[in-house]
């Protein structure tokens, strides 16, 4: 919907701005400036606004992630048949949103942690294209305890767990990671081994 | 007259660019791609930016001149 609505703007802001170009004389009446500030400078700037949300939007989501080839691997790990996979429970079980699911996790839970991810992955798109190969790919920084206890944090499940207790402030200093007790992981080196979840349309 | 003719060439110029910008931007919002992000942010709002820049910079010349 919201990309109709910047699309019909840009048709607008066209129009208008081919009428002028058209039309010089337009320019020497008081009601044809104010048509030349709203489609020169109004329109121009909002269309800009809009196209800028929506892209950013846009680039929260998995489509968007996985659609570097170097990244399909790590969509399909989403659908291993197998509920010790920590990302493919969450995917599948609808724990993250599905339409967002890379993003949820990778992002950083922090002021600034939305922009601070994207432009994490300005630097992954120019290393893709000009740094040379990608044959191992690693998380840059030790994945953080912040990003799983953003949703865990405050759940029931997770601050009466009897073996979370006697850790929690581990836990929650980061001294003690999530991720050494909890997993495996994506596993992208060993899909082959895998079954997978074929998600059945609702009919 | 030829003042009027001045701002008249730079409108035209900063419409042209505008409109440059905006045609790439109809075909970089349609794909969800980083590629299609990055041309959008980088080139299509730039190239607007200078149109508007462009039709400021003429419009207030016009006006300091009158």
């Amino acid at each position: 919907m919201f990309l109709i609505i910047i699309i019909i703007l840009i048709a607008i802001n066209i129009g208008l701005i081919a009428l002028i170009i058209l039309n010089p004389k337009l320019t020497g009446f008081l009601s044809g400036k104010i048509l030349v500030f709203i489609s020169f400078f109004i329109l121009p700037i909002l269309t800009i606004i809009f196209s800028t949300t929506l892209q950013y939007n846009n680039s929260k989501t998995t489509q968007f992630c996985l659609s570097c080839h170097i990244m399909k691997p790590y969509g399909k790990s989403l659908l291993i048949d197998d509920e010790r996979y920590i990302p493919a429970y969450h995917f599948q079980n609808n724990l993250i949103s599905q339409d967002d699911a890379c993003f949820t996790c990778h992002t950083t839970y922090t002021l600034f942690g939305d922009i601070q991810a994207k432009l994490r992955g300005l630097g992954h798109f120019f290393n893709y294209y000009f740094g040379g190969k990608y044959e191992n790919i690693k998380l840059r920084t030790p994945f953080n305890n912040r990003e799983c206890l953003h949703c865990h944090g405050e759940s029931r499940l997770f601050l009466e767990g009897e073996v979370h207790n006697p850790i929690m402030e581990k836990l929650m200093n980061n001294d003690q990671s999530c991720l050494h007790c909890h997993g495996p992981f994506h596993s992208v080196e060993s899909l082959d081994k895998f079954q997978f979840w074929q998600k059945e349309e609702v009919k | 007259m030829k003042l009027q003719s001045i701002f008249k060439n730079k409108l035209k110029i900063a419409g042209i660019a505008i409109i440059i910008g905006l045609v790439i931007k109809i075909f970089t919002i349609i794909f969800i791609q980083p590629l299609t992000f990055l041309i959008d942010l980088g080139i299509s709002s730039l190239i607007i930016a200078i149109g508007i820049v462009i039709y400021l910079i003429s419009f207030f010349s016009s006006q300091s001149s009158a």
